[in-house]
Formats: C-alpha cells, structure tokens, sequence
C-alpha cells in the first residue's frame, strides 16, 4: 500500500483515507504542462505535470478525477488492488490508472 | 450512504438533492499509521470478477453480451497476459442514462533497461 501512495505522489494525486486500505484520490491534469509533456515523453506524460490550477473559475471547467483505490487480500498471499472510477473522463482515469500502473511497476 | 457514481454530465440529478462535493483540503495525503496495518486488508470479493472484458469472443456478429453486473461498474479490469507483451489492454465499463459503455484504453509497455534500437 505505501508502493502505492508513494506512486499516487508522484503522479501528484491527492488522497485520502475513508476505510480500512481504502483511499479515496483526486486528481486534475495540469493543463499548461499537459500539452507540452506529452511532447517530452509520449508514453507516460503525467508524471511531468506539476501544475495544480487552485483558481475559482478555473474550477468549474477543468477536468477532476476523482477514483478509489481498495486494497484487498487473495488466496496464497497474493494481493489485488482495486480501483474504480468515481467521477471524472473516462480516458483521463484510464490513463492515469496506466501511469500508475507503470510508476508501481505492475506495467 | 452516499452515491458514489453521481456525476454532473452523465447521470440525470434531481434538482436540490445534489451532493456537495467535499473540500479539496480533506484530500489530505495523509500515510497510514501502524494500527491499519496490524489487520490484513478484506478478502477479495467474488463478484468483482464478472467483467464484460472476459466475455468469450464470438464469430456471429450479432450475438449480443450480456448486460454487465452494476458491482462491477467504474472498477479497472486488466488484461491477463502471460508472456511481457509490447501492448496492455485497460477498460472498464460504465453506465450513461440507460445503457452501458465499455471502455478499452490500450497502452504501449517500455520495458525499464531496454535498449532500442
């Protein structure tokens, strides 16, 4: 579980904690470096972005992702991590999930 | 118990029974402290693997799949693959107004360490 926050930090996703091995996270794509990344590194672009727009109106027009992430425990000491899409484009969460996937290196 | 999958743009919301989103600050980033990790985290749960995504494939083009389980909307499915391939399959499947969309997002895999050429 900590792989994974540590890998929800780097791709600059907030989280927070509402059950036993269950978080729920945010995240919002930068948009000035969003663009201009992809360019840099076409395979994983989100891990460049650093930018987090904070303003009022910006708000209501920017993409929000927002998913929970479950961790639950398998047969033969085997873990699955489940996450599940609670608000947000469904590409958007799908790439993320990929980069995440990547940064824990389960990719 | 709040609704999870209430969303502006896809499902229809009644006026004045919207919920509030959250604060973003309650999004606090916050590590887990030792008393979680006494337990074991929860059994996996059984449903969780009735995915549209393992669906057989078949050759009559019109036979139609069968409509996903509601349990199984919005959860991330991955593709099982044995050997590292070049390509990973994501998808999942959600629900608009009244039908149900599946989504399958394929990602190129980079190997750490790999030379190219």
């Amino acid at each position: 579980m900590m792989v994974v926050l540590g890998a929800l930090q780097e791709l600059t996703v907030c989280w927070k904690k509402i059950g036993h091995y269950n978080m729920k996270c945010r995240w919002i794509p930068g948009t000035a470096g969003y663009g201009e990344s992809m360019l840099n590194d076409p395979v994983y672009p989100i891990a460049n972005q650093h930018s987090i727009i904070e303003t009022d109106e910006a708000i209501a027009t920017v993409n929000v992702v927002k998913f929970e992430v479950q961790l639950y425990k398998a047969r033969d000491e085997k873990y699955l991590l489940d996450l599940q899409r609670v608000q947000g484009p469904q590409f958007l969460f799908l790439d993320l999930c990929a980069a995440l996937l990547a940064q824990v290196q389960v990719i | 118990m709040n609704n999870p999958h209430a969303e502006d743009h896809e499902d229809a919301t009644v006026p004045g029974f919207d919920i509030p989103n959250s604060p973003d600050s309650s999004y606090n980033n916050v590590h887990p402290g030792n008393e979680d990790d006494a337990r074991d985290p929860p059994v996996v749960p059984p449903h969780l693997q009735h995915t549209l995504l393992s669906y057989p494939a078949s050759a009559d083009a019109s036979d139609s799949i069968p409509l996903p389980q509601h349990v199984i909307l919005n959860h991330l499915y991955i593709e099982n693959r044995e050997a590292p391939r070049s390509v990973v399959a994501l998808g999942f499947s959600h629900r608009f107004r009244s039908k149900f969309v599946t989504v399958v997002l394929y990602k190129p895999v980079h190997r750490r360490g790999s030379t190219s050429s």
